[in-house]
């Protein structure tokens, strides 16, 4: 016990960065400030996080997976718009949710391990649901790269350079399919990423999203406390515990 | 049988009718929780704490100065405890619910906003758990039912419930970081049928399936955090 | 050419409800047993323990207890001019694949089926004459009563240690209860669940408008209890991780809380997991099973020689199975003959979305699957079909039963999807703002049915099975109905400041979950015209293989179908015991 940690308490601690899948941070790391990212995004967001945290921001590091740089930035661009930081608190790219969506497609997911892959791929009514032939990192990849084509064409910059409202008005065509991706339907990319955001925002923050429990906080999800027998009958008492994550759990609370 | 679904079936509307009732859904909120919204004066809490008051003696005098008992006591650390835990388990004290010799006659010299400041005062002091520095005889066996339970006993984790050692599960789940023999004391209290504060009886059917060996190794896995 | 294993008496496919109670009954007189599970073995301790367990995005987003539709998936039409194209993902509902089958990841929720259920055609053609049923309809009776099947009902409630308050014990009817529930010869061996604030408030209003409210019954045990099988059961904590998890507690009944521990301890009961049977194997004459092939967990192809094959897949898998065998005829829609495939149901489910003002406080992650105030006014025949001029019912309730936020994140109509007017909305309304839901009864189709699908195949090379099913005009009445009386309660509840409707419309799709009630294609009948299966799920044209499950049903009631599995696999199980042992080989007489 020299380090201080019980021997049962470290033979947990292991389990756990095995289950999670350790990350390996030197692939092309660059190191952004946490604090520094949200200030970007204005002064409200910032002092939201400063504020939910109570101390100084702690140096994040990216480690793309899946992302080549520019895909990266056009993911970070792109979820800021969806769930943005404004005076609610701060939004998906605060919350790390890029850097989720690169974990999934790096992984299991998005090579489509629970996708039925099998020709042939006709077009469907829409009851039949989806029946594209991309997987989810095939289709994330082609979709940023049209994104970013879709806004040279318009203002000649990448999507990630552009103004927020000129931001804002290109996800909305492809919201509505009116962008070209070629064999990809824009509207289909843009329900992907709209998902996968939603995921990254409210998912326990072992997968790298809801950073610093953003996404839980803003709705008040309390996470993995969860025995409300005592609880549950004491009818419109509001829940005041702070989140807790599966990390927390394991860190003994 | 036949008559009855006959009946169920044809004269259902007349039977309903008369069976007209108005099902309240909705349970009053506990005694301790009406204390709690109404009285928040953490200085009366503490002067209580640490002076007593008539017949309930200084709760300082066993659960330490700050909440935190000294090391080798029997007594739980009070300190953190959550309000409503708090609260929930003197108001049990006070009404027989929770049976104590020391505890009983503390509680039934409190009324409830004393007992709601007592709990918010030691609510507001900070957590520091005791540690124990006897090493447990079985440190895996602990762990493993703390955080993974027992298939065969169909024992769920201690921490399924109970949540962070120190920070609990919920209002009324305590955090478990206590002293060995407190611990101890409860697990066969509940398995004896002599703590029955616990609903609808889920500790005390939890506590029956532990063996001695396993409550040891429990108090002494909770002793460390 | 296949490894071959030593001949058993039994071979079950499938380790869930009914694999593990019929597995269990056999195995305990003697006869040798094996069952085959496709899934991984999974167990409450360690696999379903906090905080690991309490994780959104991997059981249910990421499908963890899921079939895997990259191995095995569905294809689906509307229409038979149609071309069936495969559901690459599920959407639709919850296949399981793992030891216990959907009865882990399951909610819980727990029903006896009215009796008008099992006399559906008869019952609704005397009360209301035959033109009731509109054109095309395929519903019929089922070759056994509620009667018949109490004694089996009541014995599953002891195993599963259900939970509710009696609202009819014996024919009379008990004040607290549901009085539209079926008599029952004992109570609950457990009380009903607590009711959180928002069942509360729907029940107050139902009152208010006169009708029954009541707590739903549950298969949570809500507090200590030792089942049929003296298997210890905890108490259901309501941590809002239940459908689509594994219970943590050992609360929620799962074969794997609730009898396999048992069953294993048998010298006659084997279980093998990752054992994926592709088909049942005949003799020459078609006539009887020899016993099923299967891939075992290392891939190797097997012959399991049984004596008894049944068939306890998750639901409609059972009739995909009976495709690939080759059992009985396949059911045509052209011309209305054959049986296997038909009558395939889902559910007619439908929504009124309520928004409260900020005082109320739903917190909606104090939850359990079956944590409900329902009522049952207008499920089954409770209320006069005369005037309406549709067949069948559905319960009207507000569950709570899950906040996890990736799901569960209510805006109200018009709010955009995204960027920050959404973000304020949902910051708004997380805590208040829940469904009521209406679950409601579904009718076969002359041109609904299961089939296998020309081109589209499995990972092991074998047909998919294709879905050809859009509701009849029954149904859409039915749930526009129910929807509207539903708003009606959503409007009279306090708080409430936005009540809206949303009733089911056509087309039926493979993008929108309903439940995982997915029935029918080998209905259980009285006559091998129309149905798979007689009367104890054995097959007409084989009879040593038995059907279990919800494949036997010929149309869906409203109320949620695992009490009636799991009394008929008891029922199925004491009629091979009494009936089939002593002359196998042969139909037992009705």
């Amino acid at each position: 016990m020299t380090d201080g940690i019980p021997h049962h308490r470290r033979i947990f601690l292991k389990q756990v960065a095995t289950a999670v899948g350790a990350v390996p941070l030197a692939l092309g790391a660059s190191v952004v400030a946490g604090g520094a990212a949200a200030a970007e995004t204005g002064t409200a967001a910032a002092a939201a996080t400063a504020g939910a945290s109570g101390q100084a921001p702690v140096p994040v590091v990216t480690a793309w997976l899946f992302f080549d740089g520019n895909e990266g930035r056009a993911a970070e661009a792109a979820v800021a718009r969806l769930i943005p930081a404004d005076d609610t608190g701060p939004g998906a790219k605060e919350a790390g949710v890029a850097v989720f969506i690169d974990r999934q497609l790096a992984g299991a997911w998005g090579s489509g391990d629970h996708l039925y892959r099998h020709a042939p791929f006709l077009a469907g009514t829409p009851q039949q649901g989806y029946q594209l032939a991309f997987t989810p990192a095939e289709m994330f990849r082609l979709g940023f790269a049209k994104l970013d084509e879709a806004a040279r064409k318009a203002h000649a910059g990448a999507f990630a350079d552009l103004t927020p409202e000129q931001q804002d008005a290109l996800l909305g065509e492809a919201e509505h399919g009116k962008l070209d991706f070629g064999a990809l339907p824009s509207a289909a990319f843009f329900g992907a990423l709209l998902d996968a955001t939603m995921e990254g925002f409210f998912s326990d923050p072992i997968y790298g999203g809801n950073r610093d429990k953003i996404g839980w906080k803003l709705v008040g999800f309390p996470g993995v406390h969860a025995s409300y027998a005592n609880d549950i009958e004491r009818h419109g008492v509001a829940w005041t515990r702070p989140p807790a994550s599966i990390a927390d759990a394991d860190n003994g609370g | 049988m036949k008559h009855a679904i006959a009946a169920a079936a044809l004269g259902l509307f007349a039977a309903l009718a008369a069976l007209a009732q108005s099902p309240d859904f909705a349970r009053k909120p506990p005694a301790w929780q009406v204390a709690l919204e109404a009285s928040k004066e953490v200085a009366a809490g503490e002067a209580i704490a640490t002076k007593g008051k008539g017949a309930a003696l200084a709760c300082a005098g066993c659960h330490g100065a700050k909440g935190v008992p000294a090391a080798g006591a029997p007594f739980p650390r009070l300190a953190g405890l959550p309000v409503e835990y708090f609260a929930k388990q003197l108001f049990d004290y006070r009404d027989g619910i929770r049976a104590n010799a020391i505890m009983g006659p503390i509680g039934k010299a409190l009324a409830d906003a004393e007992i709601a400041s007592l709990a918010w005062y030691y609510a507001s002091l900070e957590v520091s758990a005791p540690r124990a520095t006897a090493s447990a005889d079985q440190p895996q066996r602990g762990w493993q039912l703390a955080r993974y339970g027992d298939n065969a006993l169909a024992l769920p984790a201690c921490v399924d419930c109970h949540g962070g050692d120190v920070t609990g599960g919920g209002p009324v789940l305590p955090g478990l970081a206590q002293p060995a023999a407190y611990t101890a004391a409860q697990l066969s209290a509940f398995r004896d049928g002599e703590r029955k504060n616990d609903g609808d009886g889920i500790m005390q059917a939890i506590a029956k399936r532990l063996s001695d060996a396993d409550v040891k190794a429990l108090a002494d896995y909770y002793a460390e955090r | 050419m296949s490894k071959i294993m030593p001949a058993v008496d039994v071979v079950l496919v499938g380790g869930g409800w009914t694999g593990s109670v019929i597995g269990k009954e056999l195995a305990a007189t003697g006869q040798r047993v094996v069952v085959l599970e496709r899934g991984q073995p999974r167990w409450t301790s360690p696999d379903f323990q906090a905080p690991g367990v309490r994780d959104e995005l991997k059981y249910t987003r990421r499908n963890e207890l899921h079939q895997n539709a990259a191995t095995e998936t569905y294809t689906f039409r509307n229409r038979v001019d149609e071309t069936a194209l495969p559901m690459r993902r599920w959407q639709f509902a919850y296949p399981a694949n793992h030891l216990g089958g959907a009865g882990v990841h399951w909610s819980g929720a727990y029903y006896r089926w009215d009796p008008v259920e099992f006399r559906l055609r008869s019952h609704y053609t005397q009360r209301y004459g035959a033109r009731i049923f509109e054109d095309g309809i395929t519903a019929q009776d089922w070759p056994l009563t509620y009667d018949e099947l109490e004694p089996f009902y009541d014995r599953f409630d002891r195993l599963v240690g259900a939970s509710g308050f009696a609202g009819n014990l014996k024919g009379v009817i008990q004040p607290g209860g549901n009085p539209f529930e079926p008599w029952r010869s004992r109570p609950y061996p457990n009380p009903p669940m607590r009711v959180p604030h928002a069942p509360a408030l729907f029940g107050e209003a139902a009152a208010k408008l006169g009708y029954h409210p009541y707590i739903q019954p549950s298969a949570l045990s809500t507090r200590p209890y030792v089942n049929s099988e003296g298997l210890h059961m905890n108490e259901c904590v309501y941590c809002g991780f239940c459908s689509n998890f594994g219970c943590e507690q050992f609360a929620k009944a799962s074969p794997q809380v609730c009898i396999l521990p048992v069953a294993l301890k048998l010298p006659t009961f084997e279980l093998r997991t990752n054992a994926h049977v592709l088909r049942v194997e005949l003799d020459k004459d078609r006539k009887s099973a020899r016993g099923v092939t299967y891939v075992d967990a290392a891939g190797v192809e097997t012959f399991q020689p049984a004596q008894i094959v049944t068939l306890c897949a998750f639901a409609i898998n059972n009739t995909r199975l009976l495709l690939l065998s080759g059992i009985g005829r396949p059911y045509d829609p052209a011309t209305g003959d054959g049986v296997v495939g038909r009558n395939y149901t889902h559910q007619t489910s439908s929504g009124v979305s309520l928004f409260f003002d900020e005082s109320v406080k739903i917190n909606p992650f104090m939850a359990a699957g079956a944590v409900a105030v329902t009522m049952d006014d207008f499920c089954s025949d409770n209320f006069d079909h005369g005037p309406l001029g549709f067949v069948g019912g559905g319960y009207i309730q507000i569950q709570v039963v899950s906040g996890a936020p990736i799901g569960n994140r209510p805006t109200p109509p018009g709010t955009p999807g995204w960027g920050s007017a959404w973000k304020k909305a949902v910051k708004r309304y997380y805590n208040h703002s829940i469904p009521i839901t209406i679950t409601g009864s579904a009718l076969p189709v002359r041109g609904g049915y299961l089939s296998l699908d020309p081109t589209y195949r499995d990972a092991w090379g074998q047909p998919l099975l294709r879905i050809t099913y859009d509701f009849p005009d029954n149904d859409i009445k039915l749930s526009a109905f129910l929807t509207e009386k539903g708003t009606e309660i959503g409007h009279a509840m306090r708080g409430v400041t936005l009540a809206q409707g949303n009733p089911r419309t056509k087309p039926y799709g493979a993008t929108g979950y309903q439940s995982s009630h997915i029935n029918g294609g080998a209905a259980m009948g009285s006559d091998p015209a129309t149905s798979v299966v007689n009367r104890y799920g054995q097959c007409w044209d084989v009879p040593n293989v038995f059907v279990t499950g919800a494949a036997l049903f010929p149309q869906n009631s409203c109320y949620n179908p695992t009490g009636t599995i799991g009394a008929l696999a008891y029922w199925t199980a004491d009629a091979i015991k009494r009936d089939y042992l002593k002359a196998p080989g042969k139909l037992i007489a009705s």
